[in-house]
């Protein structure tokens, strides 16, 4: 398997795709932090030209980190599937568990580095360009603790929502299916769930709802700016474990669901 | 007897109605150059994505190198070369580049074993070409440069010659058989050109509707497909007690409807029919013929119908 993953890395990093992802996710960034910057150059009463806004853009829409993770596999494995490359590999002798496994740790760990470079150049702009008082930590050091915080607890679902895409990659020929899927069980079942326990008042279906990721941080996070106060559930020892401990499950179910339905797929 | 190297059982592989591969049992010694013929649907393919681990077989077992457990069989992979059907590649990335990525990916030691398998297939000119700009005889050879990459001992090769010129045909007939005599690379291969497959194979297989009509050696087929000619008489048992007084040993038939057929005739066919005027035997038709594989796959494929 080692063997595997070097030859995907070795194909990732000689390709353009992960740098045109990751240079345009960038600029987008980027983008975002020059335009507010702009406005609050021609509006100086401009009220979101602050870095604790656009971080909290960030902090308040975390579940971007799960639909860049769909990305990032999508594009990469792109060329593979439509070209036939991975019967080469079976046929050199790599098991299929092998390839689920090593796929899953590669491009996690591709999608992890890319989302760090974006980060950098997200927060380096917002503090380069627009306004902060470093008297204030809610106006300062604040936001980007809760920011970092938030991206750490939130990695290992991020790292699920992976391994969700390679097992559906795996499986389903057609990419919109792999899209239609995914979206289906990362948004719109939770979604789902969390509204059948209110129309039946059911508070187990509700407790279940809430340990879904993208319930979780729809309704656990929270940035008021009148009040100058930040909320969000990994700022808490038990809310960060919730993170970490539902994105643990999930690579293990999503993973088991990968290698079971990988394992004796035909490949043609 | 040379060991077998593949060892199909009792293969089947059923899509919902259809039996692509029904029952098949095939091996493959070492040394053996395999020809297997078919139709187009016949199950060519299907059987070369069993070997190659593609997909999976409804029923049966294959023993790969002697081994049938499932986890060595697919480890045991590490030791052919396969091209099934198209070359399998990144389309973006250069044909060296292409290369060097199985190379790790098989953990094949020294990046010279590229430039060696880009060499042997006449590519390494264009290793700097993106391989989905290769035309289709250039994908070809990509794809028989990855099925060498790293030295193996057999080589599974579905239509190799698709797509090559007519020199490429001839390179890739040399090389195929210097592989098979100097490297003792077993080689099986399927082919819809029986002439080609005629000059290399030593053993054939014909597969039709996903069954295996019959295995041969090449040696048994030239003796089955061996030079033969067909007389019409009005008497062919005078004729052929005639034929064994005055030119003894001769092998011959008399058929059905009375034609007397002799094989590997030792003279010329005149010979034949003025032995039968002199003996007042009235010649009504003479035919000589040549079997090439070609006519007999054509028999065995009607023998399979029956």
């Amino acid at each position: 398997m080692a063997n595997y993953m070097k030859s995907e890395f070795y194909r990732i990093f000689h390709e353009k795709t992960i740098y045109l992802i990751t240079l345009v996710a960038t600029a987008l960034a980027v983008l975002c932090n020059v335009v507010h910057y702009l406005v609050l150059t021609r509006a100086p009463a401009f009220s979101y030209g602050s870095v604790r806004f656009v971080l909290s853009i960030l902090i308040t829409g975390m579940q971007i980190f799960y639909i860049g993770a769909l990305l990032v596999v999508m594009l990469l494995s792109s060329d593979e599937y439509k070209n036939g490359v991975l019967k080469n590999a079976v046929a050199g002798g790599i098991s299929r568990i092998q390839i689920f496994v090593g796929k899953c740790v590669v491009y996690g760990t591709v999608a992890t580095l890319s989302a760090s470079v974006i980060l950098i150049g997200f927060i380096s702009t917002a503090y380069g360009l627009l306004e902060w008082n470093p008297a204030a930590p809610f106006e300062s050091i604040w936001p980007l603790q809760v920011l970092l915080t938030g991206a750490a607890a939130n990695l290992p679902f991020s790292l699920a929502t992976v391994v969700l895409a390679v097992a559906l990659r795996q499986m389903f020929q057609k990419e919109s299916l792999v899209y239609m899927i995914w979206t289906l069980i990362i948004c719109v079942l939770p979604m789902a769930l969390l509204a059948l326990a209110l129309v039946l008042r059911n508070p187990l279906l509700a407790r279940a709802a809430q340990w879904m990721p993208w319930n979780y941080m729809k309704t656990q996070v929270s940035v008021s700016f009148l009040n100058q106060k930040m909320d969000a559930l990994w700022m808490y020892p038990d809310g960060c474990f919730k993170c970490v401990a539902a994105g643990a499950a999930g690579i293990l179910i999503f993973g088991a669901a990968g290698i079971l339905g990988f394992r004796k797929k035909d490949i043609d | 007897m040379k060991e077998a190297v593949i060892e199909a059982r009792d293969i089947t592989k059923q899509y919902q109605e259809l039996a692509a591969l029904d029952h098949v049992d095939i091996t493959v010694r070492r040394g053996d150059i395999y020809g297997l013929i078919g139709d187009n649907g016949a199950g060519k393919s299907t059987f070369l994505k069993v070997m190659a681990g593609q997909i999976f077989p409804t029923g049966g077992y294959v023993r790969l190198f002697g081994s049938e457990d499932e986890k060595t069989v697919q480890k045991n992979r590490s030791r052919m070369g396969a091209l099934v059907e198209n070359a399998g590649f990144f389309p973006k990335m250069s044909v060296e580049k292409n290369l060097e990525y199985f190379r790790i990916q098989r953990g094949i030691p020294g990046k010279a074993k590229v430039e060696s398998a880009l060499r042997t297939v006449n590519l390494w000119e264009k290793r700097k070409v993106k391989c989905g700009k290769l035309s289709m005889g250039m994908k070809q050879r990509f794809g028989l440069a990855l099925a060498l990459l790293g030295e193996p001992e057999l080589l599974l090769l579905d239509e190799p010659i698709n797509g090559l010129d007519p020199g490429g045909i001839i390179e890739m007939r040399t090389l195929l058989m210097k592989l098979n005599q100097e490297k003792r690379i077993t080689i099986i291969l399927s082919s819809h050109i029986l002439a080609e497959l005629e000059q290399i194979a030593t053993v054939y297989g014909f597969l039709s509707h996903g069954v295996l009509l019959e295995e041969i050696s090449a040696k048994e087929l030239h003796e089955k497909c061996s030079d033969f000619i067909d007389l019409r008489f009005s008497e062919p048992d005078k004729y052929a007690a005639i034929l064994e007084t005055e030119i003894p040993g001769t092998a011959y038939q008399v058929l059905q409807d009375g034609t007397v057929r002799i094989i590997n005739p030792g003279q010329e066919p005149d010979r034949y029919g003025s032995l039968a005027f002199a003996h007042g035997i009235g010649v009504k038709g003479m035919d000589a013929h040549h079997m090439s594989l070609e006519d007999y796959y054509v028999e065995v494929r009607k023998r399979g119908k029956l």
